[in-house]
């Protein structure tokens, strides 16, 4: 595609260049050239020479008869009147246009002639030549040298002073300025002849070939009904040169009166205005005459002066300076570097601007009204971020939100006050938490973070955490997902209690509950005493029997080894049987803390039974036991259940100590409750219990036994409780009472 | 006859006490029969009354039937066994009881040997000799029982130390006659005199039949 319209671009321009081609060969082929030199004494950027030229161009060029050429040398004379450069630049000239066959020479102001005159080289000697100044009173006699034509204005001085002192009737003085150059001179003396009229209307003062500073002064400091006449300073009175208008610039920045002067040149150079000799009126003469004199026309030395030259020529920003109205002008004046009102000017753009600035004043006020109610959300949300930070940093328990990477995203500040280590330090270091946490519990804390992560949902842990102080103390971490509106799971939220008081109280009633469990526990074995010394003087008896047996056949004659041999085997086995008596005994009296294992209930019950059997045995009853073959395990302390079964196996004992013997009969059951407990039973054909028992039965010191410390059913009591269970007794119908106690069902995990 | 092997009878419900004690005394020579409980004991009774010298050793604590009980039950069959009770821990009031109802001693376990077979042979000689005496009295008894019972009646008058005459008068017959009973007595009872016959008399219990 690009290269395309690429191609068609180069096309184009190739054909459009052809034609512009073929065109100017047309032209130049049926029009014939003239070139034409123009002469300048000044440098190439006087105001009124680039008018001058310009019009002089465009007449000639709008002439069909003739296709042009313009040299233009500004010769720059004046600031360098040395003769050697006068002569270098008409031998360059010379140089510049002798294979040029000029048609015209066009020689502006008198300068230009003059040099001319003076310097002209024989390339030059054939060619017309038309001289153009402003006055014909300028010219001087006799000319320099003949000329195909004269072309001049008028420098209408009184005109102007005139049109000057209409604009400010009360005018009383008229400053005319003139520099100290042969020009000016020449000027001054043509003002000192021609405003000679007015002086019977005003004072006129010449303020001529001062020192510029000199003369800045003098006009700076004007009395008033003042005006300044400025006719020209090319050089001032101490030999500066000048381009007039800028020393006019000079004087009229400081100037406190308004000037007037005579040339188009000035205006825009700090003159209110005047009757001037207009050089754009002047080039386009010089070109008609240019016309006539390359169709041949000759008008010897003919001169074409020309008063309708001069036009009525106002500065805009000179009479706003001067408080002049625009109304007052002449009709038919031409005010220029008028500063046009903005709508004049910029109609367009203004429509554009203003609309642009009304829809921005709509944005902006869109803008504003969001702003402020953006400015109010900022400010509810800002309350209600410094409600929710107050309610999040004021709390006691150390609270914190972990990001799903376990980043910290918030941590309350409460936890400086639990750990010793500030928020800050958990915020740059997420695994600052699991350090602390104590070395015992790390298992809990690292399989608790496991399963947050794995099943997030609540849940609860205690562990212990070392404090920045080394201290250790409990907590009771419970946690719960964090997640958002579309479900996301967003970390998690959890909150940290301080409960190292509650738990050392917990520990303290743990320690008293084992050691009163212990105690009643050593009571217990009291009771057993007797039941126990025969469990024990069994296998004694039979060991004693046995190698006294052993010694007897070993002494005879014919001794027996194998009789020996078993002998020995059956003191071996009653041996061990007496030592689990005692390991038995042992474990029900040792003082350890509690510790939680699974427990199957029905060993445990089989061997209390073992350790009463002698019991039963001397009060006379049966003990049977109906134990459940696929009873669950529970969760718990072994040695304190087993406590349990033994307070309600010899209190069952106890209250059947006045039935017959025949009746004395004690069954002792384990069950599934339901899905979630078992239950134990023990089953007594005593004496029942009565209503005041009942009530009563596990309070602390009640008992019905003489010997009895009344503390059996209340440390039983305890433990079952300490264990989530419960304990309770009834009457049985037939007699007897029952004690039951359950407990829940061992689930790997506390509930 | 007099010299019969003798047996001990063992009853304890704990079979490893019961087997050492077994070992034990058949180390020491004698006959042993063990018993699980006094039911088995009883049971065996029934078929086999213990004729030969021996004794009983006697768990107090046995179950179902007590060691005490069982003693009571031989003494109601008339199973004369001298018992040795042993027991794990005995009571005073359960050793009183035991030694009031003939129980030979009361033996704390666990024992020594020496105690044990002391007591067993001390029993067993004991138990050798009122086997004996009791020999003797049925033999005897098994006299009296050929007696006529005017023959009867006249032994119970004689062991009195009446004489014949008196006899005589007292049953309304001849002196003569009298003393023809009188021999048939002393013969049929062998007797040599009348001590003899007043000794028989003791042992048989035999009073004034008249009275």
């Amino acid at each position: 595609m690009r290269p395309t319209i690429r191609t068609i671009n180069l096309v184009a321009l190739l054909a459009a260049g052809v034609l512009i081609f073929a065109i100017s060969q047309e032209l130049s082929a049926s029009v014939p050239l003239k070139r034409i030199l123009i002469l300048f004494p000044y440098e190439s950027n006087m105001p009124g020479f680039i008018s001058f030229d310009a019009s002089f161009r465009s007449t000639l060029t709008a002439s069909e008869d003739y296709h042009f050429e313009f040299y233009v040398e500004c010769m720059d004379l004046i600031r360098f009147p040395d003769g050697r450069y006068h002569d270098k630049l008409m031998e360059l000239y010379h140089e510049k246009y002798s294979d040029l066959k000029i048609d015209l020479i066009v020689a502006v102001l008198r300068p230009s002639l003059e040099f001319l005159a003076e310097y002209s080289p024989e390339s030059f000697s054939k060619v017309p030549v038309i001289f153009c100044d402003q006055d014909s009173r300028l010219l001087g006699n006799p000319a320099p040298m003949p000329v195909a034509a004269v072309v001049t204005g008028r420098l209408d001085m009184e005109g102007t002073l005139a049109l000057a002192m209409r604009l400010h009737p009360d005018i009383r003085k008229v400053f005319v300025v003139t520099g100290a150059s042969r020009f000016d001179q020449s000027l001054e003396a043509m003002a000192r002849e021609v405003l000679r009229r007015f002086e019977s209307q005003v004072e006129l003062c010449y303020l001529s070939g001062l020192p510029m500073d000199e003369l800045i002064d003098r006009v700076s400091s004007l009395t008033e009904h003042s005006l300044v006449f400025y006719v020209s300073v090319f050089q001032d009175g101490i030999g500066q040169a000048f381009k007039s208008p800028d020393a006019l610039a000079l004087i009229s920045r400081r100037a406190n009166a308004p000037i007037y002067s005579i040339s188009e040149t000035y205006i825009g150079s700090g003159i209110v205005g005047g009757h001037l000799v207009s050089h754009s009126k002047q080039g386009a003469r010089t070109a008609k005459v240019a016309l006539r004199i390359l169709s041949g026309e000759r008008p010897d030395e003919g001169e074409y002066p020309g008063e309708s030259d001069n036009v009525r020529i106002f500065d805009a920003r000179e009479l706003k300076r001067w408080g002049i109205s625009e109304e007052d002008l002449p009709p038919g004046s031409d005010v220029r570097h008028r500063d046009f009102s903005v709508w004049e000017t910029y109609r367009w753009q203004t429509v554009g601007i203003v609309s642009i600035l009304i829809i921005q004043a709509f944005l902006i006020s869109a803008l504003v009204s969001s702003l402020r109610r953006q400015r109010r959300a900022d400010h509810a949300l800002r309350d209600a971020e410094l409600k929710y930070r107050t309610v999040a940093d004021f709390t006691h328990d150390w609270e914190y939100w972990s990001a799903p990477d376990g980043r910290f995203l918030y941590v309350s500040p409460s936890c400086e006050r639990i750990t010793g280590y500030s928020s800050r330090l958990f915020m740059e270091d997420s695994s600052l938490f699991g350090r602390i946490v104590y070395p015992e519990d790390h298992e809990i804390w690292e399989e608790h973070v496991r399963q947050s992560r794995t099943a997030p949902k609540f849940r609860e842990i205690q562990l212990r955490i070392r404090t920045r102080d080394g201290d250790i103390r409990w907590i009771e971490h419970a946690c719960r997902p964090v997640t958002d509106e579309q479900g996301e799971f967003q970390g998690i939220r959890a909150g940290n209690r301080d409960i190292t008081d509650r738990k050392s109280a917990e520990l303290e009633a743990q320690l008293h509950r084992e050691e009163l469990a212990h105690v009643t526990r050593i009571v217990t074995i009291g009771e057993l005493a007797t039941s126990l010394a025969h469990e024990i003087n069994q296998p004694l008896t039979a060991i004693l029997c046995n190698a006294e047996a052993a010694q007897r056949f070993l002494s005879n004659s014919t001794t027996d080894l194998d009789e020996v041999r078993m002998i020995l085997d059956d003191i071996i086995q009653d041996d061990r049987r007496a030592g689990e008596v005692i390991r038995r005994i042992r474990t029900l009296v040792k003082k350890e803390s509690s510790r939680r294992e699974t427990v199957v209930l029905n060993d445990a019950v089989r061997e209390t039974m073992a350790l009463v059997r002698s019991a039963s045995f001397l009060e006379g009853l049966s003990i049977t036991a109906e134990l459940d073959s696929d009873l669950p395990g529970v969760h718990g302390d072994r040695v304190q259940l087993q406590q349990v079964v033994l307070n309600l196996l010899l209190n069952a004992t106890a209250a059947m100590r006045d039935t017959p013997p025949p009746l004395r009969k004690l069954v002792i059951t384990t069950a599934k409750q339901d899905s979630l407990a078992v239950v134990v039973s023990v089953r007594d054909a005593g004496t029942g219990i009565d209503q005041n028992g009942m009530e009563r039965l596990f309070e602390p010191f009640y008992t019905t036994k003489a010997d009895g410390l009344g503390m059996g059913l209340s440390i039983s009591r305890t433990i079952i409780k300490a264990h989530g269970g419960k304990i309770w007794a009834e009457n049985n119908r037939e007699g007897g009472a029952t004690f039951y106690f359950s407990l829940p069902l061992d689930r790997g995990e506390q509930p | 006859m007099t010299d019969e092997r003798p047996i001990v009878y063992v009853v304890d419900d704990d079979p490893s006490v019961l087997k050492s004690l077994e070992r034990l005394l058949r180390s020491a020579g004698y006959d042993v029969k063990t018993f699980k409980s006094a039911l088995g004991f009883l049971g065996f009774l029934d078929f086999q009354y213990p004729d030969a010298p021996g004794c009983l050793i006697l768990d107090v604590k046995i179950p179902e039937l007590g060691g005490l009980e069982l003693q009571e039950r031989l003494a109601e069959r008339e199973i004369s066994l001298p018992i040795i009770f042993i027991t794990g821990h005995g009571t005073v009031s359960m050793s009183v009881r035991a030694m009031k109802a003939g129980a030979i001693d009361f033996l704390q376990k666990p024992f020594l040997d020496t105690d044990l077979l002391d007591v067993v042979s001390r029993t067993i000689a004991m138990d050798r000799e009122a086997k004996r005496q009791q020999r003797r009295l049925r033999k005897l008894r098994e006299r009296l029982r050929t007696l006529t019972p005017r023959e009867y009646e006249v032994f119970g008058l004689v062991v009195t130390g009446m004489l014949n005459k008196q006899i005589a008068f007292d049953l309304g017959t001849a002196e003569k006659t009298i003393k023809v009973h009188r021999a048939r007595v002393m013969e049929k009872l062998g007797a040599q005199s009348l001590p003899d016959l007043v000794r028989f008399a003791e042992r048989l219990s035999i009073r004034s039949s008249g009275v």
